[in-house]
């Protein structure tokens, strides 16, 4: 079952175009990344999911559901993790996750522990009764995730729920993603952070200035922006290394030799690591150090936009 | 049930938070203590003086009952003073000199009043409206029967009247009983800030945002969130007038559901206020500001300093209509003190259309944007 699917959507805030005809599908069960930029129409883009702003032009279906006729049953199935921390200071923890689960129906019994299971799985069981303004800033974060997750919705929208928390914390909640998926729920992640979307997400858009320009596993990605493969050697003598012999070898483009590193480029749909090696053990040339290099995200958009992520 | 988690929500946010408590209970309580001491120890300043002028041209029997009537009631606080001249008397009381004049004909007394609502202007004309009641009931009884008025005597016979017309009341008002209905009435005014902050906050907090992603409707939010800021307020007005009742003896009268009646169509008023300021001005600091910047202006024209009534200036006190509190004050002032009711559909009416317009306002900002 699609859990999203976005048809030509595009959506203007007076002369910006902060959604340009994008098209999206999102599966049941999938971590999805949306990266890009700040600006890039990625928090635009959930907040139509969310039901929280319109749209000019294109569909929305969310659970197979027109958003625009449907808008209730989409709301109830969803829990939104803000960018910002959205909370109540002078609530106690447990009052916080209590109000937003009522506001999707739960009562009584169900509503108490759904409350507690939340608690729970942030690990904010002991600090129920604390209030947040107490809290350090990854407790924060984790009590927000606590309030998106206690009416256990079908689809959790996560907004950079990382910004601006200390690694552990982080950990905890990339943890917590996977838990929740593993748990039934499909996930959106959006993230300016490429290590992140690419540690935990199954499937990847890539956003800049309102539209989607690339989709799709890491590897598809990263297979867009490049055809070779760059191997890293280092070796204690270049003494006896020929480039042309290197050169010989079956896929190798270009080889370039620094001090005691060899840089080995070679066509990527050309399977030749094996030769490249026994080339060294036969000119009893021991290997000190050896590393292939793949293009990671922040590549692909650099690549794709001739920005980096962060600028 | 989502207005209830909505409104329960509001209630707790607000008596959660010291400050706001403390601005809105002690504050009160403290200047009812201040204003209240202050101006009970003044002696240019007599809440409680009732000035009345009349001129007797009545027959022997009204004017024997008249006569024992205001040396009964001069006891109580209530001064009579005789004028000859009815055209100076009416004059006077265009000039706004006196609280009252009794105009005495034949059997019959007609009551001359200028400032409407007034509350010693009320309770003087309430007395007076007494005595005739029971002066003509009386003297229906003693036409029927001589015998009555055989046994008991014409000036004995007066003295009941005026027994019965002294009331058994509490006469003369003291700056605490003014000050208590007055500083309540100005601190629910501030009221309007909670409504102001229960649309800010959930901006600054950015809570606004997560609430509209869930199923919860805009006017489930709108009427959660006003319901709940008026039961909070509501609950420091009761803390204020428990206060001021027992600690300051202030009279509160006997019928204080009336006043709650009143009390709350002000708070509906303030809260419809705040809510839509804190649509209109998407900075609460800015209309924190605007508010007390008006409050006082608004309280001052309404008698919560000082009663408008005694500044002397009629324009001031022409202006003061423009003030609800105007109209609250009086209705309270008058339910208390007189039993007189005559004030209270329009200080309820007053309140109430303003704050639907406030809340409608609120509805049609909210529907076009979100918080």
């Amino acid at each position: 079952m699609k859990i999203v699917r976005m048809k030509d959507l595009t959506k203007r805030f007076g002369n910006i175009i902060a959604l340009d005809n994008v098209n999206l599908e999102i599966e049941e069960g999938e971590i999805y990344g949306l990266l890009g930029p700040n600006g890039a129409g990625k928090t635009t883009a959930i907040s139509i999911i969310c039901g929280l702003i319109s749209f000019d032009r294109g569909e929305v279906y969310v659970f197979d559901k027109d958003i625009r006729k449907d808008a209730e049953f989409i709301k109830k199935n969803i829990g939104i993790v803000p960018q910002d921390v959205a909370i109540y200071g002078d609530l106690t923890a447990y009052e916080n996750v209590k109000f937003f689960a009522s506001l999707y129906g739960l009562k009584g019994k169900e509503l108490k522990e759904n409350v507690e299971m939340a608690l729970e799985f942030v690990g904010l069981s002991d600090k129920a009764k604390e209030v947040p303004n107490k809290f350090s800033g990854g407790m924060k974060r984790r009590l927000n995730i606590a309030c998106a997750i206690a009416h256990r919705p079908k689809l959790i929208i996560m907004d950079e729920p990382t910004v601006g928390i200390d690694p552990q914390s982080r950990n905890h909640i990339l943890e917590s993603v996977k838990k929740l998926n593993e748990m039934g729920s499909t996930i959106i992640y959006t993230s300016h952070y490429m290590e992140e979307v690419e540690a935990i997400c199954t499937r990847i858009s890539i956003m800049d200035h309102g539209k989607v320009i690339a989709e799709g596993t890491k590897e598809e990605l990263t297979s867009m922006v490049t055809d070779v493969n760059t191997v890293y050697i280092e070796i204690g003598s270049i003494d006896g290394i020929k480039e042309e012999e290197l050169k010989g070898i079956k896929g190798v483009k270009d080889v370039e030799i620094k001090d005691s590193t060899i840089k080995i480029t070679s066509l990527k749909d050309v399977s030749n690591f094996d030769d490249i090696i026994h080339y060294f053990i036969s000119k009893n040339i021991p290997i000190r150090n050896l590393r292939n290099e793949i293009p990671d995200l922040e590549t692909v958009f650099l690549t794709l936009t001739g920005r980096k992520l962060r600028d | 049930m989502r207005i209830l988690t909505i409104m329960l929500k509001e209630i707790k946010e607000i008596l959660y938070d010291k400050n706001v408590m403390a601005i809105m209970i002690l504050l009160p309580i403290v200047l009812i203590g201040i204003l209240g001491f202050a101006f009970s120890s003044t002696s240019d300043i007599k809440l409680g003086d009732i000035k009345v002028i009349y001129t007797d041209e009545g027959d022997t029997i009204l004017s024997q009952g008249f006569d024992i009537f205001i040396k009964e009631t001069d006891k109580m606080g209530v001064k009579f003073v005789e004028i000859k001249d009815v055209s100076k008397g009416i004059s006077e009381i265009e000039k706004r000199t006196y609280d009252g004049y009794a105009f005495l004909k034949g059997k019959d007394i007609t009551f001359y009043k200028n400032a409407h609502g007034d509350i010693k202007t009320e309770i003087a004309e309430s007395m007076i409206d007494s005595f005739v009641d029971t002066f003509k009931g009386m003297t229906a009884i003693a036409s029927q029967n001589p015998a009555f008025l055989k046994n008991r005597g014409d000036i004995n016979l007066n003295r009941e009247f005026v027994k019965i017309t002294s009331i058994d009341r509490k006469v003369k008002q003291t700056s605490f009983d003014y000050y208590s209905v007055t500083m309540l009435t100005l601190i629910i005014l501030y009221g309007a800030m909670s409504g102001v902050f229960s649309i800010d906050m959930e901006r600054t907090k950015k809570t606004g945002r997560r609430i509209l992603a869930s199923p919860v409707k805009k006017y489930e939010i709108l009427i959660g969130k006003v319901l709940g800021v008026t039961f909070s307020v509501f609950i420091q007005a009761l803390i204020i007038i428990f206060f001021s009742k027992y600690i300051f003896g202030a009279n509160w009268g006997n019928d204080i559901i009336t006043v709650f009646v009143i009390i709350i169509s002000e708070i509906i008023f303030v809260v419809g206020l705040g809510v839509s300021l804190g649509f209109i001005i998407k900075n609460g600091a800015m209309a924190q500001g605007l508010l007390n910047g008006i409050i006082p202006f608004i309280a001052f024209l309404g008698g919560s300093y000082y009663p408008v009534k005694e500044m002397g200036s009629q324009f001031i006190e022409r202006l003061s209509n423009f003030s609800p509190i105007t109209w609250t004050n009086t209705a309270i002032f008058n339910v208390i003190w007189v039993g007189n009711y005559q004030y209270v559909p329009t200080a309820l009416m007053v309140n109430l259309i303003l704050a639907a317009f406030f809340i409608v306002l609120s509805a049609y900002l909210f529907r076009r944007e979100a918080f």
